[in-house]
């Protein structure tokens, strides 16, 4: 290794130490805002530990892009081009606050998203079947929220950045039911199942509050909720198989998201 | 099903109780106190119909031949009497109901001549609903066949009042009706919440229109426009090979059903009424493998009807909707003919209508499918077997919300007490 490139490394080392020295757990930040030995703004704003995400997002599983598949496009045929709504709920546990720049924890989330049509007959005609394609994905990811600006700034955006892993659910169905396909051989498969991969996201967030103070603040005060946010976010779900299995069905994507997000 | 066959439990359902006091008869055959006739259950195998509480019978019953069974207790009386039992749309305790040009009632069972203060009275529903519609009612009890079935002429349900009548003579000395409670489980006398009599409906809805049919994989949906008919509560749906089904005899042309490939299905108008033609291709198998096209195959003819019957039932919805599928049970690449008849709350089934043309069910071609035909080879994946479903997703996207209103919940109590220990300290 290079001499500078040892350098950079040392000096992240320390400036990662430094931050995560600074950075203490929530409730005790809170504690020195109770005593009344910081003049802080929020100092009235009660306790916040979690984000909880509504979202929603066009998505278009990449099943295409198997080089299994020769460059057919079994999903386009079936489904078409269009992307389909995908609605999704995201927990994430504020478990860290660095000062002055943000927070830092773990989150959890879940989606889903179905893709449907009519099915043809096998003479081609019109089928009264629909047939669909239903993707779940769960992750677990680590969530970083650089909020300094909308705390300390008055700059009500909140930029943020998550990665982590994902376990896709898949299930190809028509109205009858899974679907099944009998190869050559005999043996058949069934049209459900699940593929992991990995995911990274980046977006900034938008504080509702900024719009009326008073209503933020007695929302805080009645109900608990420190933050209301929509937001924008862009996500890269790679989902081929990082873990298994063996010959996975490829669903991630590539897409934006958007929607509301409460701290409390 | 005889009186004696029906389970307890059943009578305990349809029990019901009525009362009706009279003055002491006038001769010396009386006692000194009222004459009292009291149905005190009723015993048959009378079926819940329709709404809760509602106890009746429909045409099935009536070809069935069901009897129903009344026990009764007479105080008061201690010689021997004549026990009349009459039923109609009133009160058939008075003689203008009963007698003469404007009879509503009529006997619905041969007359009693006993002494006896509890006897049970059986009452077949062929004599309750023979002429339903005839006015005036007759006045002598005759043994109705299975024609009275029949009687009913426009669709909708009809109440009879049964009345147990003692005579003296000519004279009504003492009479009581058949009542049920709403729910039909306890017994009552005399509410105004209890149904009155037998609820009789022995006819279905009209025909719906515009029956269509389009393949599914071994099934298929049918689409209709229903009539409006306020008494239909469902639709049975009848299906039959359209080589076996039968001609309508009053055809003035014989039609055809063919199949793109050469698969052939001759009907013969002038054939007899109920067979399947007994020509090659009629007689022959359908579901010919050239026939690969049926759906499309069939449009060219009309299609016979098919038998209506419980062998040729393949589904029904119970709902008012105006689309369905047939159960899959259907032979694929096999024209069908396919007739919807709607079904009341009395389970009977109104008159079929059928499709114009044969549809023969085919498998489809589905995303699964083509994908494993593209080359594919994902599937199958041993993930927990719910995995994948899609009520997974929406259990696994109410668990997440329930979970999160839950911590949501808790930090808000938690930040209540945090509030309330600063007050406690400033």
């Amino acid at each position: 290794m290079k001499t500078r490139d040892m350098r950079s490394l040392i000096a992240g080392a320390a400036a990662l130490f430094a931050l995560v020295s600074l950075a203490r757990p929530a409730h005790a930040q809170r504690d020195a805002i109770v005593e009344g030995k910081n003049r802080d703004p929020h100092a009235y704003d009660s306790p916040q530990r979690f984000a909880l995400e509504i979202r929603f997002g066009l998505y278009k599983p990449d099943v295409d892009s198997d080089p299994a598949l020769g460059g057919k496009t079994p999903y386009g045929t079936s489904f078409g081009p269009n992307r389909r709504l995908m609605t999704g709920l995201e927990l994430d546990w504020q478990v860290l606050r660095i000062p002055h720049v943000g927070s830092l924890g773990p989150g959890i989330g879940a989606a889903t998203v179905t893709a449907t049509r009519p099915a043809y007959t096998q003479s081609g005609t019109s089928s009264s079947e629909d047939m669909s394609f239903t993707v779940q994905p769960l992750s677990g990811l680590a969530v970083f929220r650089l909020d300094f600006l909308a705390r300390d700034a008055g700059i009500p955006l909140v930029p943020y950045a998550k990665a982590g892993l994902v376990y896709a659910l898949w299930r190809a169905s028509t109205t009858a039911g899974t679907s099944e396909f009998t190869r050559t051989d005999g043996t058949t498969t069934k049209g459900r199942g699940a593929t992991w991969g990995y995911s990274a996201a980046a977006g900034v967030a938008l504080d509702l509050g900024v719009l009326d103070q008073r209503a933020a603040r007695g929302l805080d005060q009645a109900i608990g909720i420190n933050h209301t946010y929509i937001f924008g976010e862009w996500t890269l779900s790679v989902l081929d198989g990082l873990l298994g299995p063996s010959k996975p069905l490829r669903v991630g994507d590539s897409t934006w998201n958007a929607g509301l997000a409460f701290e409390f | 099903m005889r009186i004696s066959a029906v389970p307890i439990a059943l009578a305990a359902l349809a029990s019901a109780v009525a009362t009706f006091t009279v003055a002491p008869l006038a001769s010396a055959q009386t006692t000194a106190g009222s004459i009292v006739v009291t149905v005190a259950s009723r015993i048959d195998d009378i079926r819940q119909r329709g709404p809760a509480g509602t106890l009746g019978v429909s045409k099935q019953d009536c070809l069935d031949d069901l009897t129903l069974g009344f026990n009764l207790s007479i105080t008061g009386q201690t010689t021997t009497y004549d026990l009349q039992v009459w039923a109609g749309e009133g009160d058939c305790s008075t003689d203008a109901n009963r007698l003469g040009t404007t009879a509503i009632c009529k006997p619905v069972a041969p007359t009693s001549r006993t002494t006896s203060a509890a006897l049970s009275v059986p009452v077949r529903v062929r004599d309750l609903v023979a002429d339903l519609e005839v006015k005036p009612k007759p006045v002598s009890y005759s043994a109705a066949d299975e024609t009275a079935c029949n009687a009913q002429s426009s669709p909708g349900a009809r109440t009879l009042s049964v009345w147990f009548l003692v005579m003296n003579g000519s004279s009504v000395v003492a009479s009581a009706s058949f009542k049920t409670t709403a729910t039909g489980a306890t017994t009552t006398t005399g509410s105004s919440a209890a149904q009155e009599g037998v609820v009789v409906d022995l006819k279905g809805p009209p025909a719906v229109t515009n029956v269509s049919a389009s393949s599914g994989d071994r099934r298929l949906r049918l689409e209709w426009t229903p009539t409006g008919d306020q008494d239909a509560r469902g639709y049975v749906f009848y299906c039959q090979p359209a080589a076996s089904a039968p001609v309508d005899a009053s055809a003035s042309s014989s039609s055809t059903t063919t199949c793109d490939a050469g698969a052939t299905v001759d009907v013969d108008a002038g054939g007899d009424a109920g067979d399947a033609e007994a020509g090659t291709a009629a007689s022959g198998t359908v579901a010919d493998a050239g026939c690969t096209s049926a759906s499309s195959a069939t449009s060219t003819g009309a299609c016979p009807s098919p038998t209506i019957g419980a062998a040729t039932e393949c589904g029904r919805v119970l709902s008012k909707t105006n689309t369905g599928f047939t159960d899959r049970s259907l032979t694929n690449l096999v024209p069908y003919a396919v007739a919807v008849a709607p079904l009341d709350a009395f389970d009977n089934v109104g008159d079929p209508a059928s499709v114009t043309t044969c549809v023969a069910p085919e498998a489809v071609n589905d995303f699964w499918k083509a994908y494993s035909e593209a080359g594919g080879q994902a599937g199958g994946f041993c993930a927990l077997e719910a995995v994948g479903l899609p009520g997974g997703a929406n259990t696994a996207v109410l668990g997440f919300a329930t979970f999160a209103l839950t911590l949501f919940g808790v930090r808000r109590r938690a930040k209540r007490r945090t509030e309330k220990n600063q007050e406690t300290r400033s």
